[in-house]
């Protein structure tokens, strides 16, 4: 990268390769289009900043983007709590079984869900996005797909 | 409506429809080149002005605190050398009170542009016994002079030498930041800029299991005016 505000070859081309499909997978994982943009933004934006010295930057866009819908994920998972607590006789206007057991779901099960569904990835890729081991990921979407299970039958 | 599935592969292939249906039901911008740009070049200019802004450093210096401190008395104040529970460093109030297992400590500083390169150090005592030493540093002039925000104020609560350094990690159980925001103005020479607690942001926060805590409060909003008050609590073993 020649100077750090202008718009690298390399990372411009990987921006208009990954930008869409990162922002449908944090769409997924959000369930929020504008969010989800920002994240992505937010994404490519430290990326630009670190482009020197990131070895793989499509790896390291698309970690950024998976962490970052973490977060968010935890954040409204506090908004959620404090909303029910706030106003406990608020309910949905048409019941989404499945929508609303995904949203149930811890952020890690429900994004190594969404890997495993969504982006096809392995086992192994899954545990290399979330950092963690592969047993770990097998956990994960075991008992992802068991509590989705007995959330959606009850 | 979406119906409840009846087996494990209606599951999978349940969750396969809805992510891909979600999936293209996203509608990314068409060509959102510039506003990343925009948005790095914004990243890039907030890092560099953390990089150069103030630095105020308040440093509790904990000399062989953490026993004084479990002997304290319940609700004793934090004594400072001069006596009063409420003292000054270089332009940063400190109070605090001690309990059985714990010491709390305020920090209302200014946000520095007329404190550069001002340092002094405050001895506090409870019950008449070294407790807690601060000193308050500062390092930089903010570039742009006052109301560019990105200031920092950095907490730091440490002891005083390697030997004490360690006993303090062992004997430290939790850091805590009660609370952060802005301070209501109590000196007639501070001008309350506009602004309200919830307009400063908490940009960074560490606070580890060691004898340090570091606490970079960073504020789009916040001039060299305004104060700033920072709530630490330390509890000990």
């Amino acid at each position: 990268m020649s100077h750090p505000l202008q718009p690298d070859l390399s990372f411009t081309e990987l921006y208009r390769a990954r930008y869409a499909s990162l922002v449908r997978l944090a769409s997924v994982v959000l369930d929020d289009d504008e969010v989800a943009e920002e994240v992505v933004q937010d994404a490519f934006a430290r990326l630009h900043l670190r482009w020197d010295r990131v070895d793989d930057p499509a790896s390291y866009v698309h970690r950024s983007v998976v962490n970052a819908c973490r977060d968010v994920l935890r954040r409204r998972r506090v908004e959620r709590a404090f909303l029910r607590r706030s106003h406990p006789s608020s309910t949905l206007p048409e019941p989404d079984y499945l929508g609303d057991a995904l949203a149930r779901l811890p952020a890690r099960e429900r994004i190594a869900l969404i890997l495993r569904h969504y982006e096809g990835f392995s086992e192994q890729q899954i545990a290399e996005t979330l950092h963690c081991p592969p047993g770990t990921v097998k956990t994960l979407l075991h008992r992802g797909t068991q509590r989705l299970r007995r959330q959606i039958e009850r | 409506m979406n119906h409840p599935p009846t087996g494990p592969d209606d599951l999978d292939s349940l969750l396969q429809q809805r992510f891909a249906t979600r999936a293209a039901a996203a509608t990314p911008s068409a060509d959102p080149g510039p506003a990343i740009l925009e948005r790095a070049a914004r990243v890039q200019r907030v890092a560099r002005r953390r990089r150069a802004a103030v630095t105020v450093a308040v440093v509790a210096m904990i000399a062989a605190a953490t026993a004084l401190v479990v002997t304290g008395r319940h609700g004793t104040p934090l004594r400072t050398a001069n006596g009063s529970t409420t003292t000054t460093v270089a332009g940063c109030a400190v109070s605090g009170t001690c309990q059985p297992k714990s010491v709390s400590v305020v920090v209302v500083g200014a946000v520095p542009a007329s404190y550069v390169r001002a340092a002094g150090s405050l001895p506090a005592r409870l019950n008449g016994q070294h407790v807690v030493e601060l000193t308050y540093t500062s390092t930089a002039k903010p570039p742009g002079g006052t109301g560019t925000g990105g200031h920092r104020l950095v907490v730091r609560v440490t002891t005083s030498s390697a030997r004490d350094a360690d006993a303090l990690a062992q004997q430290v159980q939790r850091w805590s930041v009660v609370r952060v925001g802005l301070h209501p103005a109590r000196s007639t020479t501070v001008v309350q800029a506009p602004g309200t607690a919830a307009q400063v942001r908490v940009g960074y926060l560490q606070v580890r299991l060691s004898p340090t805590v570091t606490l970079s409060m960073y504020g789009e909003d916040l001039t060299s005016d305004q104060l700033v008050e920072v709530a630490l609590s330390i509890t000990v073993r």
